[in-house]
């Protein structure tokens, strides 16, 4: 007869990254969030502490109750590394054009790098790179930042990043 | 809740969780916080999903379509009031939202019907009941809103932070402060809905050309706007970087199958909820907490329906829970 398996908390899926029980994932979130602010807060001023260090109490003790449930009984499991295949190449590819867009807003030119980022990110996601498509591209991004520019910065006066090298704030 | 603590106390006179960043000390921007939990987890899954290519029908406008549908809708009058019964007062409970309320008024137009076999086959009957339903919970979700300032829902969390921005602060005091306003949400409400239904009309053929903009450039036009509505509020990069952090930690979230929503809804009500605190414990002028809180016969009955109401969610949760187990054991035997 075969024996039945004690339920654990995490195991290694079949197919790839392991699974770990949603309590103690939501539980140890918590406990550690708890713990940082709790260690971050002063005990000097009692008004002005009084409801962060209550707050962080409240998530330490639930992440606590969270991970005792989770050894009790683990329930429902899930994968920390949700399988993304293709599209998780996509998404890192999205995520580093988006960060590096915003990092060079300010010192290269808000303007100038949004109509590049959404040129670069239109060629890099395209279905088929053609030079017909880089040219539609080209003009669409220039086409819709130069309409939001005019929208944003001469009708609704929104204050956005300025160049200081480009003309026009550019 | 905690996020809406870092920055400047209530008070003045503290700075806190600034995790020795000084950039840190004006706190979190809500506009912000709001656009990194509900718009940049969309925009990855966008991107995530950019090499399928959509199945997008095509729009045919037959020659009296419109008015035929609005007679067959009309022709199910009592299948319309339940369905938008049920909606309204989904609506009201806060968490519960949309998706429920269809499949509750779903459900229970089955139950009442008593030709049962055309459900779930196009039957007009399922499609008022739960796009009735559906429509319902907006109005629904603006009672706990407007009357006791609590957001029950993503779209009214943003409605409140709008709100904020604007000055106004949602809640009993707003009937007394300016009843005008709050009769004009509640007709702007209706005429919000007449206008949806008379644009449908119009531009529905417009509308279904939008879903064929190729994902690679809706997505980066996207994020720009994202980066000008997190820039604009203060001016600092800073908000900008934050909103795109949070929302690549939603995005992860989602996919370990969190709901984005509460935490949206924490850091619209934090600052709401701490300063009333003070305010409750500097005006009783107790020694404790707890003489403030528990002891006062409102706030006593208003904590046990708060325990009593998420001890039975929770309790609902484990009977679903048995219930499906249940279901898939006698599917399998």
């Amino acid at each position: 007869m075969r024996k039945r398996q004690k339920p654990t908390m995490t195991r290694v899926r079949r197919s790839g990254g392991p699974e770990v029980s949603v309590d103690l994932l939501s539980g140890l979130a918590l406990a550690v969030v708890g713990a940082l602010f709790l260690g971050y807060s002063e005990r000097q001023w009692v008004e002005d502490w009084m409801f962060p260090i209550g707050a962080a109490s409240a998530a330490m003790v639930i992440g606590i109750v969270l991970i005792g449930r989770s050894i009790w009984n683990p329930g429902r499991r899930v994968a920390l590394l949700p399988r993304l295949g293709r599209s998780g190449l996509d998404m890192s590819v999205f995520l580093v054009v988006s960060a590096l867009y915003i990092f060079l807003a300010r010192p290269v030119g808000f303007w100038v790098v949004s109509a590049a980022y959404v040129f670069v990110m239109s060629l890099v996601f395209a279905a088929k790179r053609t030079w017909r498509w880089a040219g539609i591209s080209a003009v669409v991004s220039i086409g819709v930042i130069a309409v939001f520019y005019v929208l944003m910065v001469k009708i609704f006066y929104i204050p956005l990043p300025r160049s200081r090298w480009l003309p026009f704030g550019f | 809740m905690l996020l809406a603590t870092i920055g400047m106390s209530p008070t003045g006179t503290v700075t806190r969780y600034t995790f020795g960043f000084p950039m840190m000390r004006g706190g979190l921007e809500l506009v912000g916080v709001l656009i990194g939990i509900f718009a940049i987890p969309q925009v990855i899954d966008m991107v995530g999903g950019s090499r399928t290519k959509p199945e997008i029908s095509r729009f045919k406008n037959r020659r009296g379509v419109n008015l035929r549908v609005i007679r067959e809708l009309l022709a199910h009058p009592i299948g319309l009031l339940r369905s938008s019964a049920i909606g309204t007062a989904i609506g009201i409970v806060p968490g519960v939202g949309g998706p429920v309320a269809t499949l509750v008024s779903y459900n229970e137009a089955v139950r009442w019907s008593k030709d049962k076999s055309k459900f779930g086959k196009g039957d007009i009957r399922g499609v008022v009941a739960s796009e009735a339903a559906g429509n319902a919970v907006i109005g629904g979700a603006l009672v706990p809103l407007v009357g006791l300032g609590i957001p029950g829902s993503g779209p009214t969390a943003v409605m409140m932070g709008a709100f904020l921005m604007l000055g106004l602060q949602p809640g009993p005091f707003l009937f007394q402060r300016d009843p005008t306003l709050v009769y004009s949400i509640g007709w702007s409400v209706i005429a919000a809905g007449v206008v949806t239904f008379l644009l449908a009309l119009v531009a529905a053929k417009t509308f279904t050309r939008i879903a064929a903009v190729p994902i690679s450039v809706l997505a980066p036009l996207i994020v720009f706007l994202c980066v000008v509505g997190a820039f604009a509020t203060r001016s600092l990069m800073m908000d900008v970087t934050f909103t795109v952090g949070i929302g690549v930690a939603v995005y992860y979230l989602s996919k370990l199958g969190f709901h984005p929503a509460p935490i949206g809804l924490g850091v619209i009500l934090g600052p709401i909820i701490e300063p009333a605190m003070l305010q409750s414990v500097a005006i009783s002028r107790a020694s404790s907490i707890v003489d403030v809180f528990l002891m006062r016969p409102v706030s006593a009955v208003l904590i046990v329906l708060t325990i009593g109401s998420a001890a039975w969610a929770v309790a609902t949760a484990r009977k679903d829970g048995r219930a499906e187990k249940t279901e898939t054991h006698d599917d399998k035997g």
